[in-house]
């Protein structure tokens, strides 16, 4: 059964043209409630107390089309994305307008946002979630036994470019004296915690936190 | 030359008296201009696959301080220009809303428009800006700064906010970068502009040991907007 926009045509009779209007009739009903299972996708069914709300979006890839915003409207769509773990299509928004305002005068150009990333991870002891603009965060505790000063750590996924590497101490030494720290990016997929090997009386194990951001 | 005239849905045809051949017009008009309306986020009614599902979604604009009914159930999504408390607009553009069943307060969840800031250089210092958003008008400002810190009561090392639309700084922290370990600097905030933006951190070295010249950090800063 296909939706046929221009019907009916001609001097059909009555009696010809009733099915291809029955037709699309039965093509907007049948569009509205498309179920699979138990799960409703797309437009609740016409008919019902919700008819006009949205169920599950389902998004079509858009491969690399960017739509154009020409009026007061934001745009979410899907679109391909390339990552380290590959090509698949994510979440974007594009908003309509954009800089300069009246308090920042650079021009931005109102470009695609990537919201979203395949993966998140919420077990540790690494976490990872995404942030809006391709970004990968990455947090969690690790420690550092005596006599080590240093530990690498490597993310659970491959990262384009680890861009800040930021960690910390949990404890501090005598009453106001913290625990010396820095960190070095070392690869897209590790970076390395280091302390200070001069300070004495450092508990050990010395737990640190972390928190790295990177591009997808 | 005349405009074309354009078809419009007309939902109440045909008309009991209406003989079938005479309403030919109006079947027409309202058939194409379903299939044309639908066509305008969906795939297309006689797509021979998929037909129904979205390939973007246009979200209008939605007049400030519009209200909307969420039941139990159901969540909201919409497009809204942000404005602040006392309904002035903030110029972001067009930005997501959501809004939970219950009818429970919504919060936005897009801000901003992210595009990457140029690096800052001047006066020996090298700086590497970043920033996205969170939910709930929150921007996340991180990056690198390359300085020559100076301890109390010296020249202090800006660190500038770009874009400068941060209005309470949250939270920061800061790490020192390489092998070299060492204590992160002491940060300073200074009044926020004329506007009410906070622009620029002042890094300073702490007194506990001196920060090595040229010393990198890595900085994040949480900031409202």
């Amino acid at each position: 059964m296909t939706y046929l926009p221009n019907i009916p045509q001609g001097d059909n009779s009555p009696k010809n043209q009733a099915p291809l209007i029955q037709a699309d009739f039965s093509q907007f009903a049948s569009v509205f409630s498309t179920t699979i299972g138990s799960n409703k996708y797309n437009h609740s069914p016409l008919n019902t107390m919700n008819q006009g709300d949205h169920e599950t979006i389902v998004l079509q890839d858009q491969v690399t089309t960017d739509p154009t915003i020409n009026d007061n409207f934001a745009c979410l769509y899907a679109k391909d994305a390339s990552s380290k773990v590959g090509t698949q299509p994510q979440l974007f928004l594009r908003i309509p307008k954009y800089l300069p305002n009246q308090f920042v005068t650079k021009n931005a150009p109102n470009n695609p946002m990537q919201l979203t990333y395949n993966k998140v991870n919420t077990s540790g002891p690494i976490y990872q979630s995404f942030l809006a603009g391709g970004y990968l965060l990455f947090w969690g505790t690790t420690t550092i036994t005596s006599p080590a000063v240093s530990k690498q750590i490597t993310l659970p996924i491959a990262t384009t470019e680890i861009l800040i590497a930021i960690a910390y101490p949990n404890l501090t030494i005598g009453s106001n004296l913290t625990t010396r720290v820095s960190t070095t990016i070392d690869t897209n997929t590790k970076f390395t915690i280091y302390l200070a090997a001069a300070i004495t009386g450092i508990p050990s194990p010395l737990p640190l936190t972390f928190l790295i951001v990177a591009t997808v | 030359m005349e405009p074309e005239e354009i078809p419009t849905f007309n939902p109440n045809v045909p008309l009991r008296k209406d003989k079938f051949n005479s309403s030919q017009l109006d079947f027409l008009t309202n058939f194409m201009t379903l299939y044309t309306a639908f066509s305008a986020n969906h795939v297309a009614l006689d797509a021979t696959s998929n037909a129904g599902n979205h390939n973007v979604i246009q979200l209008l604009e939605q007049p400030a301080g519009s209200t909307f009914q969420t039941d139990l159930g159901e969540i909201s999504i919409y497009c809204k220009a942000p404005s602040n408390t006392e309904g002035v607009s903030l110029d972001q553009g067009d930005q997501i809303f959501l809004k939970y069943q219950g009818n429970q307060p919504e919060f936005q969840l897009s801000a901003y428009q992210i595009f990457a800031p140029p690096i800052i250089t001047g006066g020996g210092i090298t700086q590497t800006p970043f920033f996205t958003f969170l939910p709930g008008k929150v921007l996340l400002y991180f990056g690198t700064i390359k300085c020559s810190l100076q301890g109390l009561g010296s020249t202090n090392a800006p660190l500038y906010l770009r874009p400068p639309i941060a209005t309470n700084i949250i939270t920061m922290n800061f790490c020192l970068q390489g092998n070299n370990a060492g204590y992160p600097p002491m940060v300073s905030i200074k009044t926020a502009n004329g506007n009410g933006f906070y622009e620029v951190l002042y890094l300073q070295s702490t007194d506990l040991q001196p920060t090595p010249a040229n010393q990198t950090f890595f900085y994040v800063v949480l900031a409202n907007i």
